[in-house]
């Protein structure tokens, strides 16, 4: 019997979508595009499981299911946002209190999207310190009163998020609020956690964690409609999503945290081009047919911006990676500008492979598959994990400390869905507390590494 | 007096964060800090010092503590009160309005927090005219005036009232302090009068920061041309642009020291920016060219947003805008207090020559 060492990767966008199946050298076998007419009038990413059908039938008989072990599919699951009325209600939960009430959640947000969102909101008592240590003890009583108040309300909450205070440096407040809230309202209102992953800032990783949760019942019926599409075809094995730093995930955590696919079009584009490139510094200039973006990956890495994804506005915990629009009339200078100090060629996909060399400084490719970059891009992609936390040092080392760091993101890549075995750590940023003269250390460190596939041997390297 | 509403947020948060030089923390968290406090309580008067009785007590107010822990762990609704009622027994009179201290990103924001949750006017007076790391490097201790006492108090109650002979010591006392309240309190420092404020204080300091602010608002980001109206405002100059190549941090005496190492764009020249906390030293292929107390601002060639050097990623494209700092802070005492020697580095201020 023949190994299932295909993939398949899917990039749905808003105008268009196209799929290829690769073999296991990463070879193309088999492309696909949506025809014009596919989904009548609704743009390909309105209806994601019809398209991602039409797409499977079209590439036949290379995409059967003895043959493949991956799906990966980039869309962005965050349509709602732009359509307050499909966000679900949400119940807030922050623990921390008397600490944080100068800022209450929802501030800054634009007034529809918190009218379509805002459910019960409660600041509770609890939380941690910088250093690990309990803050207050969690006000269990008043996370029951909260329970009730999302169960009982003529229009009940469809969805909570809960975030406390100092959760990355110790989550037990948090984990212990999600038990309450699961037991009291049931698995079908799913419980979403600021302190999972992702960086330092309780609004920000509330603001997340809101977002998510307004998000996540219309990301699980769209992805269990996904999941049906390919069960039908016998697909019954693993669907990955892409994340919008262009690295992939299980489909069951995008269900949960489906914020994080924005921008997962252009990343897995950015993504496929590197690959295509062949090469480990790249700029990729991605035309999708509205707009340029143009964006790099140094030795392997992708550019990161220093900032944080915003999304309407409002400010969340995941990083931004940096992304440069050229305006049609400058997209040589544009490009110019962001290739500044990087010594890689430029590589053109999708659209961006009709540009004249004219427009463009520094050395060009234009590969034959350009146009599929997205879907090869998803297909290729890798998982990650993300470490962004104070750490104390105490009595230990530095190096000890950043062993640790490394040691939980390399946890958390291999949670992602990692190969352990071929996990990659980048470089480790310390961040040292200004000010205040202590013995912590704020580090952020990835790890990386290609997607242990379920139906290849996960012993075969030995 | 003129009101301070919503509308005045961001200008005034703009030009903080550029007296920031770098430093004082990110601006996202005062600014909703600042606007959930209006909302709740409505704009705050914002008064020239001539305009209170000169006898009054004001009330000194900063954030102390990391910015890293106080975007987790920020100020409830309490400290305010809090802060004023153990000054005000401390001093045994009332309070009459609010005093910034320190000009920068949530430092020049947590006063007017404080006035509009406390009904009191906010004096458009600050001690520092940009930011320094210390409660001792300001206009007021330039002048003679002890900074005792510091009084902090933290979202769980926890409270201290501490003085000393010297500043030096009442000083560390307060940081070491810091780590038994989270790594952040809200703090008053100095035991001043509104005429003393008026005599010694910067004068108009909201309004000019603000007015800066709106300045650098205008700039569309991209090219050093396009900052040309802002740099005859803020008496400043674009000292170099060029790409992030590097980011160094290390812990010296207990203290983060940094390290930032640009390269120009055509890869001939190089500059290197050591911070401690803010922005300290520009020095360009061995020669520094400019030093504190003067003013050193990283801005995101992308994005047209300044910088806190600790959080600079390499690959960013910057230039770096250096400029004059208020005239209290260019005499042999100013040198002495807040120039290059005042952070342990041996060198003589370099001012910025326009």
């Amino acid at each position: 019997m023949s190994p299932a060492d295909r993939r398949v990767g899917l990039a749905v966008g808003r105008r268009d979508a196209c799929a290829v199946v690769l073999g296991p050298e990463n070879e193309v076998l088999a492309r696909a595009v949506l025809p014009d007419d596919a989904n009548d009038y609704d743009p390909p990413d309105a209806r994601p499981a019809a398209t991602v059908a039409t797409l499977l039938d079209a590439l036949g008989e290379v995409a059967a299911p003895e043959h493949v072990g991956r799906v990966v599919l980039a869309a962005a699951l965050t349509r709602p946002l732009h359509r307050p009325a499909e966000c679900a209600r949400v119940g807030v939960l922050r623990i921390g209190a008397p600490a944080t009430a100068s800022v209450p959640p929802f501030s800054g947000w634009p007034a529809r999207l918190t009218a379509a969102v805002r459910g019960p909101v409660a600041l509770v008592a609890g939380g941690h310190e910088y250093d690990g240590r309990v803050a207050a003890p969690l006000d269990r009583a008043a996370v029951e009163a909260f329970a009730r108040a999302c169960r009982t309300r003529r229009d009940p909450v469809a969805a909570v998020a809960v975030t406390a205070v100092h959760a990355q440096a110790n989550g037990a407040h948090e984990q212990e609020a999600a038990v309450l809230l699961a037991d009291a309202l049931g698995p079908d209102v799913p419980v979403v956690t600021g302190g999972d992953e992702g960086g330092l800032g309780l609004l920000e990783r509330e603001n997340a964690a809101i977002l998510d949760a307004a998000l996540a019942p219309t990301a699980r019926r769209v992805l269990d409609e996904v999941g049906a599409v390919l069960a039908e075809r016998g697909l019954v094995d693993e669907l990955y999503l892409v994340h919008g730093d262009g690295t992939v995930f299980p489909a069951q955590s995008a269900a949960r945290r489906p914020l994080r696919t924005v921008g997962a079009l252009h990343s897995s584009a950015r993504v496929g081009g590197v690959h295509l490139a062949g090469e480990a510094t790249v700029v990729v200039v991605d035309d999708d047919g509205r707009r340029v973006r143009v964006s790099a990956a140094v030795e392997g890495w992708p550019q990161e911006s220093g900032r944080l994804v915003e999304v309407l506005g409002i400010r969340t915990n995941l990083r931004e990676v940096r992304v440069t629009e050229a305006p049609a009339d400058a997209v040589g200078p544009t490009t110019a500008r962001a290739v500044a100090g990087l010594a890689g060629p430029l590589v053109l996909v999708r659209n961006a492979r009709r540009l004249p060399d004219l427009l463009l400084p520094g050395r060009v490719l234009r590969p034959d598959d350009a146009p599929f970059a997205a879907a090869i891009g998803a297909a290729v992609g890798e998982a990650a994990g993300t470490v962004d936390r104070i750490f104390w040092i105490g009595e230990r080392s530095r190096a000890e400390v950043v062993a640790e760091a490394r040691r939980l993101a390399a946890e958390a890549a291999i949670r992602a869905g990692a190969d352990p075995r071929r996990v990659r750590i980048g470089t480790v940023a310390e961040t040292l507390m200004t000010y205040v003269p202590t013995s912590c250390v704020r580090i952020r460190v990835r790890a990386v590494g290609p997607v242990l596939t379920v139906g290849t041997e996960r012993g075969g390297e030995q | 007096m003129r009101l301070f509403g919503p509308e005045d947020v961001d200008d005034l948060a703009l030009g903080a964060l550029f007296h920031g030089s770098g430093g004082g923390g990110d601006p996202y968290l005062p600014r909703q800090m600042l606007h959930a406090a209006l909302d709740r309580h409505g704009p705050v008067r914002l008064v020239d010092a001539e305009e209170l009785d000169p006898d009054g007590l004001v009330l000194p107010v900063v954030t102390a503590g990391a910015p890293h822990s106080l975007i987790e762990k920020f100020h409830g609704t309490a400290e305010a009160a809090a802060l004023r009622a153990a000054l005000e027994a401390h001093a045994g009179r009332p309070v009459v309005g609010v005093l910034p201290i320190q000009l920068g990103p949530v430092n020049a924001l947590m006063p007017l927090v404080v006035a509009a949750q406390l009904g009191l006017p906010c004096l458009d007076v600050d001690g520092m005219r940009r930011t320094f790391p210390k409660l001792e490097m300001t206009v007021f201790a330039l002048a003679g005036l002890p900074i005792s006492p510091i009084i902090l108090v933290d979202s769980a109650g926890s409270s201290a009232v501490l003085t000393a002979a010297d500043n030096n010591t009442v000083s560390s006392l307060l940081r070491s302090c810091l780590p038994s309240m989270g790594l952040v309190a809200m703090c008053s420092a100095y035991l001043l009068n509104v005429g003393q404020c008026a005599e010694i204080g910067s004068r108009q300091a909201l309004t000019r920061c603000a007015e800066l602010g709106a300045v650098l608002r205008s700039v569309a980001p991209g090219p050093a041309e396009n900052y040309a109206g802002f740099l005859e405002r803020c008496d400043g100059r674009i000292i170099f642009s060029g790409v992030v190549h590097e980011v160094v941090q290390s812990l010296d005496g207990g203290f983060a020291r940094g390290t930032l190492s640009l390269e120009s764009t055509d890869g001939t020249r190089s500059l290197r920016i050591d911070f401690q906390s803010e922005n300290l030293v520009a020095t360009e292929d061995g020669v520094p060219v400019v030093t504190v107390p003067d003013l050193i601002n990283l801005v995101d060639v992308d994005s047209g947003f300044l910088l806190q050097s600790p959080d600079v990623v390499v690959g960013q494209q910057v230039h770096v805008i250096a400029s004059r700092v208020d005239p209290h802070w260019h005499t042999p005492a100013g040198h002495a207090c807040a120039g290059p020697r005042a952070f342990g580095i041996d060198l003589d201020v370099v001012p910025v020559c326009a």
